[in-house]
């Protein structure tokens, strides 16, 4: 594979009034990921990019970016799979931008707060451990893959012309909560999303659901909760478990 | 915490109904996308025809049996025909993807989505097809 002609979104709220793109050569070496590509421009061309990394194995959550057309996580995606050498490195659309790569995550964290994501029990804990068998474990298996790296939020066509919605990564998390066999709070959890700016506001277009770097069913599991929503409206009553 | 000045100014594309465009453009795996742009202009498609065909109706009310038989004459000219052939298109492809919507709100079929979009487009193809022939003896 040839040199790599990268372009990268900069921005800094300091010194610019608007964003620009750079444009870096970048020698390639086999097994490069877009996060290598960028380590590579940090260390060997510029030192001033800003761009958000932890874990590097694609568990943190943290270097969402939309790369070549499409969010992706940095540390996920090997250059030699976008079959191109022409790249192109942009912050999340649809969010604030802090500078360069960096966007402003509060409101995506702020939404995620608000469906409360923590188990609530019906009753006071167990002496020992809760019980949880496996087939009860099994329908959460995509819904606590969820690392809330945001390319979902920042792919919904939704979250782009209602700031108020909760987005795909809020919703998957109300569903972990309200599918969980040990949480109790589940009329309290449907409230919660069951509104205009919540589970209605979704118009299944399925771009989170191909966005997801863990590959996680978002839209599944929105329908699921929208025909309970649905069923407590009709007086069919919540608490019916189902696999999605 | 930092706080942005100008967040609006520094909102990268994608934003808003430009995001359509955005992602549009990009890597071809977005039939939902596609599904969901189609659906909302054939349905503000149908809502423009409805206005329209308000007011030819109400041309009654306006002018009597006179000024109705006189609108209802102009609609024949070969651009209304044409005009009522995309109503058509709007209509076929609007009420199939909206049958796929229907089986979304009841989770069926969420997982075949792409599947079930090219089915929407294959059954409107046919719909088409088979219509389009009773506009082209409308101009002929």
């Amino acid at each position: 594979m040839a040199d790599l002609d990268v372009k990268v979104f900069r921005f800094d709220p300091d010194t610019d009034d608007k964003p620009r793109y750079d444009t870096y050569q970048v020698t390639y070496r086999e097994g490069m990921t877009i996060l290598d590509v960028l380590f590579y421009i940090l260390e060997n061309l510029d030192g001033s990019l800003a761009f958000r990394y932890a874990c590097r194995e694609a568990i943190c959550g943290n270097c969402a970016m939309y790369v070549n057309g499409l969010q992706r996580l940095a540390c996920k995606t090997q250059v030699k799979d976008l079959k191109t050498t022409e790249l192109f490195i942009e912050p999340l659309p649809s969010l604030p931008v802090i500078k360069d790569l960096v966007v402003d995550l509060d409101s995506f964290f702020g939404k995620y707060v608000s469906i409360k994501p923590y188990l609530i029990p019906a009753e006071s804990p167990p002496e020992k451990e809760y019980y949880q068998s496996q087939s009860d474990r099994h329908v959460l298996n995509e819904a606590v893959d969820c690392i809330l790296c945001g390319a979902c939020y920042s792919s919904c066509p939704a979250v782009w012309t209602d700031e108020d919605y909760l987005g795909p990564a809020a919703l998957i998390k109300a569903f972990r909560f309200y599918a969980d066999s040990r949480d109790g709070a589940q009329k309290e959890r449907l409230d919660l999303v069951a509104h205009e700016h919540g589970l209605w506001r979704c118009h299944t277009v399925f771009n989170c659901v191909e966005v997801c770097p863990k590959g996680i069913d978002n839209t599944s599991a929105i329908q699921y909760l929208k025909k309970q929503a649905v069923g407590r409206a009709l007086g069919m009553g919540v608490g019916k478990r189902a696999a999605t | 915490m930092y706080k942005l000045q100008d967040p609006i100014g520094t909102r990268n594309r994608a934003y808003g109904v430009s995001g359509w465009k955005a992602f549009s453009s990009g890597p071809v795996r977005k039939a939902g996308m596609w599904a969901w742009i189609l659906h909302r202009i054939s349905g503000l498609a149908i809502i423009l025809f409805l206005l329209l065909h308000i007011w030819e109706i109400s041309s009654a009310n306006r002018g009597g049996t006179n000024l109705f038989n006189q609108t209802m004459a102009g609609l024949k000219a070969p651009l209304y025909v044409v005009g009522e052939w995309l109503l058509f298109l709007a209509v076929v492809y609007h009420g199939i993807n909206g049958v796929r919507l229907v089986l979304f709100d009841l989770n069926i079929g969420v997982k075949k989505q792409k599947t079930l979009f090219w089915v929407v487009l294959g059954l409107s193809a046919v719909l088409i097809a088979a219509g389009t022939s009773a506009f082209l003896s409308l101009l002929v």
